[in-house]
């Protein structure tokens, strides 16, 4: 999938770091004895890991369909673990979808909503469909210190800013621009243990974004990484690969957000819809076991 | 910069236009380029940012993604004579530009020439069948202002097959039957399948020694079609051959077209294709993004880094090879399309 190995190995030793004897308990005592088919659209390879751990935690057969690039991280999960089958069937292929389907009963699909919608119109009678959508996060400062801006530059840097609890933006209660320099000195040091390399096709819209920065804002930049401080506070995707907007603070624009946000990483407390995780700074990237992503 | 030495810059672009001397190029393009810091905000913070100085020269001057027409006002506070839109086919916003007077006049003093040379190629006063709507019904294409004002200057007459009402195929045939000396036609790529689509096989020769100007991608309004089949389709159905299908680039961020198989620039454009990490140029032979720099584009900003993929010959002649893809998407973020589909 294009993650360093230091960034791969990051990204697991989080999940694992999350599976303690109490949360395995836990998630042991709520798991159901039925055979699952876990169908990964786009999604990391962790989200999937827990999904699969999660499924076999009730001691049913486990049917794995891995997202495109991610075959050989499925072939391992089922070495591992004989409970475990990888179903590499295509997302076009309807056959394949339902020999899969008729085998279980529960479906757990990872993917975008529409992806999500087509497993629940397309899935056998009485099988249950359990989807986690897509999602983005942000984090929310307030005079941040060194260590709390550092643990910023990790969830940045984290599966290079891919997944749906990796910051688009961060909200700066203050000035956005005071925060360029500090942060990208936290990601300096951040990624000299977590190297990333800019795949050329990703380069055009790193680009645009930079630009329209330079044009707008402030922007400081990193080997790997871009800090751009804008003057208007709604929030805009990131190009990702280490691409940080910093906006001044504004609930009306987070507010506008919430049905689709996940995570947001804060230093300070918020008034958040229990849908939406809040965290310290460090933790995005480190749900709990038992949080849903949903 | 001083209204009067604006006023001097642009009749010096004008007669460069005119009579091109590639040696003057280097010292036009700092001029224009300090204009266009002084006069177009944005920029002007774009090349503070990046540390740049007009005396850098054109090269090394900061490059502008298309995308940012979109948003941005790229073009300097007193150019609100016309203004010129993208097709707006993809996703978002238009792209726009502005143009004033002087750069509206610089647009109409750079076409003119390369035109006459690569398409007309001593048609002058031809017929012409447009699968190009007149200014007149879109007056915010580039475009189609660049059609009309060359046909009021070198056509004899100009059969407008395609406008508000959709194509109209059965003109373009009476039109091509009711000429017995060879024509000019004038299409968009997908304009011109369409119009194949309508024929439905059936042939529409062309007088012998007839000419088309192709230009633009098929943007979802047509089938798609890679360049040879839509030649042997447009062989046979027209009657003509690939060498009498002349190949425009062009767009509306900027005031120069480059022409041909492979395409030569206008004079007044350079051609660049550079590293998409970098934006260093890549020596003859290697594929990157597509750059250019419009001395013309007086204006706007001439620096334009656009999301074509191409690749230089030794003489500097540019074949395009498709879009530059995006990135493979990877992880569990929403995408753009996604965030507008739920808002």
């Amino acid at each position: 999938m294009g993650f360093s190995r230091e960034v791969a190995q990051a990204g697991l030793e989080a999940e694992f770091a999350s599976w303690t004897p109490d949360a395995v308990h836990r998630a042991s005592a709520a798991a159901d004895r039925v055979n699952t088919l876990v169908i990964s659209a786009r999604t990391l390879p962790v989200s999937a890991l827990r999904q699969v751990l999660l499924a076999r935690l009730g001691g049913g057969r486990v049917l794995l369909k891995p997202a495109r690039g991610q075959a050989a991280a499925a072939e391992a999960i089922a070495a591992a673990d004989h409970g475990v089958e990888v179903q590499d069937f295509s997302s076009d292929d309807a056959l394949g979808f339902r020999r899969a389907a008729e085998q279980v009963d529960r479906i757990v699909v990872l993917g975008a909503d529409d992806t999500i919608a087509e497993v629940k119109s397309s899935a056998p009678p009485h099988t249950e469909v359990i989807g986690f959508g897509h999602r983005v996060s942000a984090a929310w400062v307030r005079e941040p210190t060194s260590s709390e801006l550092q643990g910023l530059a990790q969830d940045i840097c984290a599966w290079d800013q891919a997944g749906c609890m990796s910051p688009q933006v961060v909200w700066v209660e203050g000035d956005p621009a005071s925060l360029v320099e500090p942060l990208a000195t936290a990601l300096r040091r951040a990624e000299g243990g977590l190297p990333m390399a800019l795949p050329v096709d990703a380069a055009r819209a790193r680009s645009v974004a930079k630009t329209r920065a330079e044009m707008l804002g402030v922007v400081e930049v990193t080997e790997t990484a871009v800090v751009a401080a804008m003057p208007s506070s709604d929030f805009v995707l990131s190009p990702g690969y280490r691409f940080i907007w910093l906006l001044p603070a504004d609930e009306v624009s987070r507010t506008r957000l919430h049905t689709s946000l996940s995570t947001i990483g804060t230093n300070t407390p918020l008034s958040l819809p229990t849908s939406i995780r809040e965290c310290p700074l460090g933790e995005m990237q480190r749900p709990p076991l038992d949080w849903v992503n949903r | 910069m001083a209204a009067d030495a604006v006023a001097r810059l642009v009749d010096d672009l004008r007669s460069y236009a005119a009579s091109p001397d590639a040696e003057r190029f280097d010292a036009l393009a700092v001029e224009v380029l300090a204009h266009q810091i002084g006069t177009i905000p944005a920029y002007g913070r774009l090349a503070a940012a990046r540390g740049f100085s007009p005396a850098m020269g054109w090269r090394q001057a900061p490059l502008v993604p298309t995308e940012l027409f979109r948003d941005l006002r790229l073009s300097a506070a007193d150019a609100d004579l016309q203004t010129f839109r993208t097709s707006g086919t993809t996703a978002g916003r238009r792209g726009e530009r502005h143009l004033s007077s002087r750069g509206l006049d610089l647009y109409h003093a750079g076409m003119e020439a390369p035109f006459v040379e690569h398409v007309l190629a001593g048609m002058q006063g031809a017929h012409w069948l447009s699968l190009i709507p007149p200014a007149e019904e879109l007056p915010d294409s580039s475009l189609s202002h660049m059609v009309s004002a060359l046909a009021r200057r070198w056509a004899a007459d100009v059969a407008w097959c395609l406008g508000s009402q959709g194509l109209d195929a059965d003109a373009f045939v009476a039109a091509a039957q009711a000429s017995a000396e060879p024509v000019v036609v004038l299409a968009t790529s997908f304009a011109l399948v369409n119009l194949l689509d309508a024929l439905a096989g059936r042939p529409c020769l062309l007088p012998a020694g007839s000419r088309m100007m192709l230009t633009g991608g098929f943007k979802g309004k047509s089938r798609t079609l890679d360049e040879p089949t839509l030649l042997a389709e447009v062989e046979a159905t027209f009657g003509l051959s690939a060498a009498h299908v002349v190949p425009e680039y062009g767009m509306t961020e900027l005031s120069s077209q480059a022409y041909g198989r492979p395409l030569v620039a206008n004079p007044c454009l350079r051609l660049r294709v550079v590293d998409p990490l970098t934006h260093g140029d890549l020596v003859a032979g290697a594929v990157g993004l597509v750059a250019c720099f419009d001395v013309l584009n007086i204006d706007n900003v001439s620096a334009i880094l656009t999301s074509d993929l191409g690749q230089l010959d030794d003489e500097g002649r540019l074949t395009l090879l498709g879009r530059a893809p995006d990135a493979v998407l990877r992880g569990c973020s929403l995408t753009a399309e996604e965030l507008t589909a739920r808002s």
